[in-house]
């Protein structure tokens, strides 16, 4: 579409965002070793409340979906079926999620399940945040710069492979 | 060893390595150019530290402990990750391989800086060549430097240090100068991006509880309502703020170049797509064009919201050629809009459209600082360079005393009245054909913009003493 902020400044912003999710998930997992919070632990998880409330403005939730008389009446109906954002979206789930970080912003480390939930919540997003970036128009570019797809990598894991021999 | 040699982290770890030195190599043979200027060298410096630094950086997660404590999905998505970094790389950097002077539309480079001056002082421009038919504003570096910040790779002491904003327009139409008013939109983005309360912006449109409402009736029985109702409370405001935007910088285009800006966007935008299609991120371009033409009528002092005539544009746009073009589509945009329909796109575009006054208002407030270009107040410069033009000379000084360098924005906008109107007598005065003229009144704007700024520096160095 014409006149746009264009789709690589739009790549360029997801990609601060995925890369904040993982410092998130980083500072979290390691928190769960140490068992305690440090000042870059605590940078990291102030911009993960940001990223919060972002989800709970719809952020990241409606790529593809632009909702209409008929797809609201589908079986595309915004609450059936398991879904992150459907979670996530949640006031209370929300609400807690926020509480969790706040607390852990000062040094004070939630409960098992509490904790386990806050980890969870940023790999989903970090996933949700790659997935949606990936639906991002591009323009035809160098060969370079063609995207991997790790499963692929993850199921056939061939020592020695250079990058122009990979599966794709 | 925390990770595995062999396993799949590690060998994706040395895919994107692989890409890294490619990335290297690319940016190797582009530093053997010639640049007419500093800022794509100081570019390529700064992408070549990001580089190393990622490189670093993903060398480190071989030993780096927390990483092996991530879980399979947390450690794929962060690596593919990197995939996406180098996609955005090649992307920014690839821009520079079309700065060159011959496919840039030089003229236009110091009349952007001079628009955007008041509110970006420190702002170094990007012109850049896209292999498509687009507009497009990016600020690569500081995305880059923040995407550095969360992988903590320190490149914040790399060069440049400025504000630097990144511009494509269509590479396929270097010469279209009058189109390229468009420009001022692109601007747009750099100021609503930069000024961070412009996001407060949205809270001037209220969106219809009564509409939601009853869009939510309309869902078959069975469906349950309230999930409904709060996806699309959530989807509307979404949309609600991504069309702001797209509005808040049609509205700086037009401050900054006035009439022109409107004759350009009709010019370029029903090209590109059918006029009531609207999409997540952009509203339809029937509403951009309406707002637009309420933005023109409110300056001539007519009802915002009336059709005008011909005759009503013509006692300003001095030729009935351009009075004619404005006339047509106004009833075009305006009388011949459909009702706002039951569905979400039109809820946000009524919402906008009602609301456009305090939008208005809440925008011009955010941008005090920016030059507000009022055609009202220079119609009688306008008309002049028409003379000129109408007597095939490059419109780039009045003639009448005092003698003096024309306005750059005059210039496009006495370029398009030009364009609507005098293509028929300059046509048969010089036996040309529509195509040639056509091309001949783009070439005088574009020489008239080069001529007015060589003449403004002349008349800087000799004010300063020589």
């Amino acid at each position: 579409m014409a006149l746009e902020d264009r789709a690589t400044a739009r790549l360029g912003r997801s990609l601060v965002d995925g890369f904040t999710a993982d410092r998130v998930v980083r500072a979290l997992v390691r928190i769960r070793r140490e068992r305690n919070v440090g000042g870059d632990d605590r940078a990291a998880l102030r911009r993960g409340l940001d990223l919060i409330s972002r989800v709970s403005r719809g952020d990241w939730a409606f790529e593809g979906q632009e909702p209409d008389r008929r797809t609201l009446g589908s079986a595309g109906v915004p609450g059936e079926g398991p879904s992150f954002f459907l979670h996530a979206e949640e006031e209370a789930n929300v609400r807690r999620l926020q509480r969790n970080l706040k607390r852990l912003l000062q040094r004070e480390i939630p409960t098992g399940t509490d904790f386990a939930e806050i980890e969870d919540f940023f790999v989903h997003l970090s996933q949700t945040i790659l997935k949606s970036s990936q639906t991002i128009e591009r323009r035809p570019r160098r060969p370079g710069s063609v995207l991997l797809g790790a499963r692929l990598w993850r199921s056939s894991p061939e020592v020695g492979e250079t990058i122009s021999s990979a599966p794709r | 060893m925390a990770i595995q040699s062999g396993g799949w982290r590690d060998h994706l770890i040395r895919a994107q390595i692989a890409r890294s030195r490619a990335f290297k190599d690319y940016l190797t043979a582009l530093r053997a150019r010639e640049f007419s200027s500093d800022l794509p060298r100081e570019l390529l410096s700064f992408y070549d530290a990001v580089n190393d630094g990622i490189v670093a950086k993903l060398q480190d997660l071989r030993g780096d402990l927390l990483f092996r404590d991530f879980g399979d999905d947390a450690a794929e998505v962060h690596l593919v990750r990197y995939s996406e970094l180098y996609q955005f790389l090649y992307s920014v950097t690839s821009d520079l391989e079309h700065v060159e002077a011959s496919r840039t539309i030089v003229e236009f480079s110091p009349l952007l800086h001079r628009l955007a001056l008041p509110h970006s002082k420190d702002l170094r421009l990007v012109l850049h060549a896209l292999p498509e038919v687009n507009y497009s504003w990016a600020d690569p570096v500081s995305l880059l430097r923040d995407i550095a910040r969360q992988l903590e790779i320190s490149v914040d002491e790399s060069p440049p240090s400025r504000n630097v904003w990144s511009i494509g327009f269509p590479g396929l139409q270097p010469g279209q100068t009058l189109v390229h008013t468009l420009l001022s939109h692109e601007l747009g983005h750099g100021i609503v991006h930069s000024e961070s309360s412009l996001g407060s912006l949205r809270a001037q449109v209220r969106i219809s509880a009564e509409r939601i409402k009853a869009l939510v009736q309309g869902v078959p029985p069975g469906v349950p309502r309230a999930p409904v109702r709060r996806f699309l409370r959530r989807y509307l405001n979404r949309v609600l703020g991504k069309w702001v935007d797209e509005i808040a910088c049609d509205v700086i285009g037009y401050t900054l170049t006035g009439p022109a800006f409107l004759f350009a966007s009709i010019h370029f935008l029903p090209a590109l797509a059918a006029l009531d299609s609207a999409s997540q991120e952009y509203p339809s371009i029937r509403l951009r064009l309406s707002l637009l033409f309420r933005l023109l009528k409110a300056e001539l002092g007519y009802s915002p919201r009336e059709v005008c005539t011909d005759a009503q544009y013509e006692q300003w746009f001095i030729k009935e050629g351009a009075a004619r073009f404005l006339g047509e589509w106004d009833r075009h945009i305006n009388a011949d809009a459909p009702p706002y329909g039951d569905n979400p796109h039109d809820i946000v575009a009524e919402a906008i459209d009602q609301s456009f006054e305090a939008l208005l208002q809440a925008i011009g407030s955010k941008v005090q600082r920016l030059r507000r270009y009022r055609f009202t107040d220079h119609r009688d410069q306008v008309r002049q360079l028409v003379g000129r033009l109408d007597f095939s000379v490059p419109p780039n000084e009045l003639d009448q005393p005092p003698r003096a360098v024309a306005d750059a924005v005059c210039i496009m906008n006495a370029g398009w009245i030009a364009y609507l109107s005098l293509v028929e007598p300059l046509s048969s005065e010089h036996g040309w054909d529509e195509w040639t003229t056509r091309s001949r009144i783009e070439e005088w704007v574009a020489k008239a913009l080069e001529l007015q700024e060589v003449q403004r520096r002349w008349d800087e160095v000799s004010s300063n003493g020589g």
